[in-house]
Order: structure tokens, then C-alpha cells, then sequence
């Protein structure tokens, strides 16, 4: 892509007669900059911020959970904690960290990188995040409810969900903010791509993660109103008489899984095609090579999200499905295969024959690829009927999942904030401790979670505090694994603030592949204000 | 081309996309609803 601009960008412009001068100077000082910002790179860096903190207040709980599973037998927590434990950090780690830290980079990146000054709503935006915190509050705030928080896991299963206490309630009410949150959110990033991109900023010029998040959004419109649904039904089950999942009045608690499933299957796609979008810009970047086969990345990507509406069946092929019912799940899971294979074979042929350097950016985007396909594999195991009834709820489906969420979305989230963050702060971060913060995520990583595939095909089920001697060794070096990884994720955030404090001046291109916009057009640090002048792209 | 404040077009347009985006939301979600208290 080739682009240029006669574009104003500064800190400090001109009033243009729309007698809006204030808004192009530079941010109003303390709290009320952040509570009142329209500015999309604000409300991205409170994104980020946000998924950060939730980010380690999940971690921190995943780090009892190992604490306890360290050894056989209950040594600081009892089985109800430890099942809200599991429970609260699956639904942080989804609705509080991952989707929120996408969400951060499609606010700095997405009007930058089509050339447009801001988010088509900029109002909405700052409520879109603001309505995180109630929401967070309501979640995490359960734990002080009367019996603790919910211990149903995150997917909520009736009778049990039906059955619990106040804290089933908060966690409702909860979803239902973030729903909305994410919706608003979704409608904003469709409204700018579509109708705020610069002159000449046709679709197939917009970088990958613009068609990711693009893709993204469509599946979040159409996913987030079924979760929504789903719980309301369980509100109403609890508290107004109805029956929809309640056997003992007639309902069916499986048909909460199909609600339940057909939105949790495409939001497993919603965390992880953003994240196909950040390394489909970090590998061509540090290979100097155009990314290969750009086109068949977008309908590849297309694909991926329609496919997710039809695979929802394979969460649950021990409920008791018609045979014919199985088989569909399985095929179509399986097919989703070929566009994920498309996938990796264009990001390997990217880098072939690349003059490919290893920033940690690069690092992190190359485990991206190689645990992911680990999990992407994993995956394809459980896909196959009689294998998954042998597997389901077993440590095999943790390990595959984690495979694909932390090396997966969360090493793409990380190897983007590293690639981004010289320009975003406007300062470089220090390469030694993120390659340090590299190697020991991936090895922590790997001693964490590669055993429990082990566990799982030993049988070991998952969500227990307590297991058989027998899983007594691989559970102490998953424990090991997880503590390492849990603790070099300080190393990160320690790099992240002393950048911005005061890392070392970073360049206009810091990296020398990278082309979209952002990185050609826009100086470093970046103003506050930016293409207030539409850039032409020819 | 100022660009700081988008045209009126593209604040129309992006005011009809938001509204299709949003009654399409609120659509599935009644609809659900609907349909699980028509039918059970």
C-alpha cells in the first residue's frame, strides 16, 4: 500500500473558524481528561489499561488455583472457593482482559490506520469503556456476596446457575453491562470503518487487523444478543417464575447450552481474529516482506466467522445429540481447519525468504504461531465425536484452550503493545527485558499447560481441587510452569511503565516493515489530534 | 479536505449504519426471547 497525505498533524492546530478551538490543543489536565475524553487514543489507552489490570487481578486467582492443584489433597482454599476461583477467572480473563485489550487496540489503531480523525461516536466511545467498571465491580465485587461468588463456570450450566445465591445475580447483571458495553463498542468500529475511512481508502487497502476487527464486530452484534437472552431467561427462571431452563417446570437446561454455545463459539473466534490481525502485521513488519496472500487472508478471515455460527455442537456431544446431530458438529468443525490452515501457510510464507530480524514483537508473533497451531491441532482432536466424549471435561480440553487463548490471543495482545507501544508513548522500551519477558513466558507457558494434556488423556477431570495420586507430578510441574509464567509477567508491566516514564526517544518508523499508516504518516509520539486533514491514499 | 469533524454525509451515513447495526442487536435479542416464550 502506497499513501500520502497533506495532512496537519500537531499537537497544537489551528482553530478553523468551527469555533472548536479547545479541541485542538492538547488534553485537559488530570482525572477529568480521562472521565470526559472523546479522543479515541485515550479511551484506547484506558482500554489497555483496564484489560491490564484485570488482567493480573485473573491471573492472580489462576495462581491460587495452581497454588492448590500443587499438591494432591485441600490445602488453602475448600472446594467451593476453588470452583468460584476457576469460574470468576474464566469470565475476567474473557470479558475483562482479552476482549477489552482488543477492544484498546481498535481504538488507537483503527482510525489511524484508515486515516480518520476519530471514531465515528466519539461520545458513545467514552461510555462504551466507562460501562466496564460497574460491570467489573458487579463481577468481581460477587466474592463479597452472601456464599460467595458463582462456582457454575463461566458457561453459567442451569440447574446450578438457577440454584445459586445473589452473586448468580450480580454476575447477570454484569454480563448484561459488558454485553452492552461490547455492542456499542462493535456498532462504533463497524460505523468508522465503513464511513470514516480517508479518500482512497478502499477495503482491500485497509491493513489486516481493520478486516479482522471489521469481521469481529459483525460476529460480536450478532453473538452478544443471544448471551444476552440466555441470561435474561436465567434472571427470569430465578426470581419471576418462569421455566425456560428449569425441568422441574417443564423446561429443558440443554437448551440453555445451545443458546449458551451458539454464542460462546463465535466469541472464542471474537478473541482470536483480532488477534490474527495484530500478527499479520507484526510478521511482515520484521520479515520486510508484504504480507503473502492479503486477499485470501480477508475471505479466509470471512470465513472463519461464518463457520463459527455452525460448529456450536461440539461443546456438548455428551448431551445426548442424534447421532446425525454429532456428525454435522464434527464435519463442520473440522472444516474450519482449511481457512485457519490458509492462515498459517500465508504468515509462514510471509517470513520465507524474509530479511527477518527478532524484536520481541516478532518473538512473541512467532510463538503466536507455533503454540497456536498447537492448539489449533488440539482442537481438531476434540472435534472427533467418540474422542471428545472420551476427553470432555477432562485437563485435555484446559490445555487445548489455553493453547489457543494465552499463546494464542494473549501473546498477540502482548507482542502488539510491544510493537505499537514506541509509537503510542512515543518512547522505546527496553529490547533485554522483553525478550527476557519472552523467553520466560514461553517457557512458563509450555511447562504450564503441555502436561495437562497429559492429565487430561490420564483422565484427570477439570474444575476439582483435589485429584488422584496418580496426577500428582505433572499437576507440580504445571503448578512450576504457571509461576513462572504468572511471575515474568511483572517483567512486562515493569517495561511497559518505564517506557512510557522515560524509555529512549523512539523513531517515526521505529520498524522498518511496517506500512500502514500510523507508522508512514504520523510522527512520534503522535499528537494529540491526529489527521485532521484527511490523508490521500493512492 | 478538513477532516476534523467528519461531512455531513459521512455523519449521515454513519448515523444510518449505527441505527441498522443497532435495531439488527435488538432484533436477535427479542426474537430469542420471543421465541422461547411463544413456543417454550
Amino acid at each position: 500500500m502506497s499513501a500520502s497525505t497533506h495532512s496537519h498533524d500537531h499537537g497544537h492546530g489551528h482553530d478553523h473558524g468551527h469555533g472548536q478551538a479547545h479541541e485542538h490543543h492538547g488534553p485537559p489536565a488530570g482525572f477529568t481528561r480521562w472521565m470526559y475524553t472523546t479522543n479515541h487514543k485515550d479511551i484506547g489507552t484506558m482500554y489497555l489499561w483496564f484489560s491490564c489490570f484485570m488482567f493480573f487481578l485473573g491471573g492472580s486467582m489462576a495462581m491460587v488455583i495452581r497454588l492448590e492443584l500443587f499438591q494432591p489433597g485441600l490445602q488453602f482454599v475448600d472446594p467451593q472457593l476453588f470452583n468460584s476461583l476457576t469460574t470468576i477467572h474464566g469470565l475476567v480473563m474473557i470479558f475483562g482482559a482479552i476482549m477489552p485489550a482488543f477492544v484498546g487496540f481498535a481504538n488507537w489503531l483503527v482510525p489511524l490506520q484508515v486515516g480518520a480523525a476519530d471514531m465515528a461516536f466519539p461520545r458513545m466511545n467514552n461510555w462504551s469503556f466507562w460501562l466496564l467498571i460497574p460491570a467489573a465491580i458487579l463481577l468481581v465485587g460477587s466474592f463479597l456476596a452472601p456464599g460467595g461468588a458463582i462456582a457454575s463456570g463461566w458457561t453459567l450450566y442451569p440447574p446450578l446457575s438457577v440454584q445459586q445465591g445473589m452473586s448468580m445475580d450480580m454476575t447477570i447483571f454484569a454480563i448484561h453491562i459488558m454485553g452492552a458495553s461490547s455492542i456499542m463498542g462493535s456498532i462504533n468500529i463497524i460505523t468508522t470503518i465503513l464511513n470514516m475511512r480517508a479518500p482512497g481508502m478502499t477495503l482491500m487497502k485497509m491493513p489486516l487487523f481493520v478486516w479482522t476487527w471489521l469481521i469481529t464486530a459483525y460476529l460480536l452484534i450478532a453473538v452478544m444478543p443471544v448471551l444476552a437472552g440466555s441470561v435474561t431467561m436465567l434472571l427470569t427462571d430465578r426470581h419471576f417464575g418462569t421455566s425456560f431452563f428449569n425441568a422441574a417446570g417443564g423446561g429443558d437446561p440443554t437448551m440453555f447450552l445451545h443458546i449458551f454455545w451458539f454464542f460462546g463459539h463465535p466469541e472464542v473466534y471474537i478473541m482470536i481474529l483480532p488477534a490474527f490481525g495484530i500478527v499479520s502485521q507484526i510478521l511482515p513488519a520484521f520479515a520486510r516482506k508484504p504480507l503473502f496472500g492479503y486477499a485470501s487472508m480477508v475471505y479466509a478471515t470471512a470465513s472463519i466467522a461464518i463457520l463459527s455460527f455452525i460448529v456450536w455442537g461440539h461443546h456438548m456431544f455428551t448431551v445426548g445429540m442424534p447421532a446425525a446431530g454429532n456428525l454435522f458438529f464434527m464435519y463442520a468443525t473440522m472444516l474450519i481447519a482449511v481457512p485457519t490452515g490458509v492462515k498459517i501457510f500465508n504468515w509462514i510464507s510471509t517470513m520465507w525468504k524474509g530479511s527477518m530480524t527478532f524484536e520481541t514483537p516478532m518473538l512473541f508473533a512467532i510463538g503466536f504461531l507455533c503454540l497456536f497451531t498447537i492448539g489449533g491441532f488440539s482442537g481438531l482432536v476434540l472435534a472427533i465425536v467418540p474422542v471428545d466424549i472420551t476427553l470432555h471435561n477432562t485437563y485435555y480440553v484446559v490445555a487445548h484452550f489455553h493453547y489457543v487463548l494465552v499463546s494464542g490471543a494473549l501473546f498477540a495482545i502482548i507482542g502488539g503493545v510491544y510493537f505499537w507501544l514506541p509509537k503510542w508513548s512515543g518512547r522505546m522500551y527496553n529490547e533485554g527485558l522483553g525478550k527476557l519477558h519472552f523467553w520466560l513466558s514461553m517457557i512458563g507457558f509450555n511447562v504450564l499447560f503441555f502436561p495437562q494434556h497429559f492429565l487430561g488423556l490420564a483422565g484427570m477431570p477439570r474444575r476439582i481441587p483435589d485429584y488422584a495420586l496418580q496426577f500428582s507430578e505433572w499437576n507440580m510441574w504445571s503448578s512450576i510452569g504457571g509461576f513462572i509464567f504468572g511471575l515474568s509477567q511483572f517483567i512486562f508491566l515493569f517495561n511497559v511503565i518505564a517506557t512510557v516514564r522515560g524509555g529512549k526517544p523512539a523513531e517515526q518508523k521505529q520498524w522498518e516493515g511496517a506500512d500502514s499508516l500510523e507508522w508512514t504518516h504520523l510522527p512520534t509520539p503522535m499528537p494529540y489530534h491526529t489527521f485532521e486533514t484527511a490523508p490521500v491514499i493512492k | 479536505m478538513q477532516r476534523h469533524e467528519p461531512t455531513p454525509k459521512q455523519r449521515k451515513n454513519a448515523v444510518i449504519t449505527a441505527v441498522v447495526l443497532a435495531a439488527l442487536a435488538l432484533g436477535i435479542y427479542l426474537t430469542l426471547i420471543a421465541k422461547f416464550v411463544v413456543y417454550g
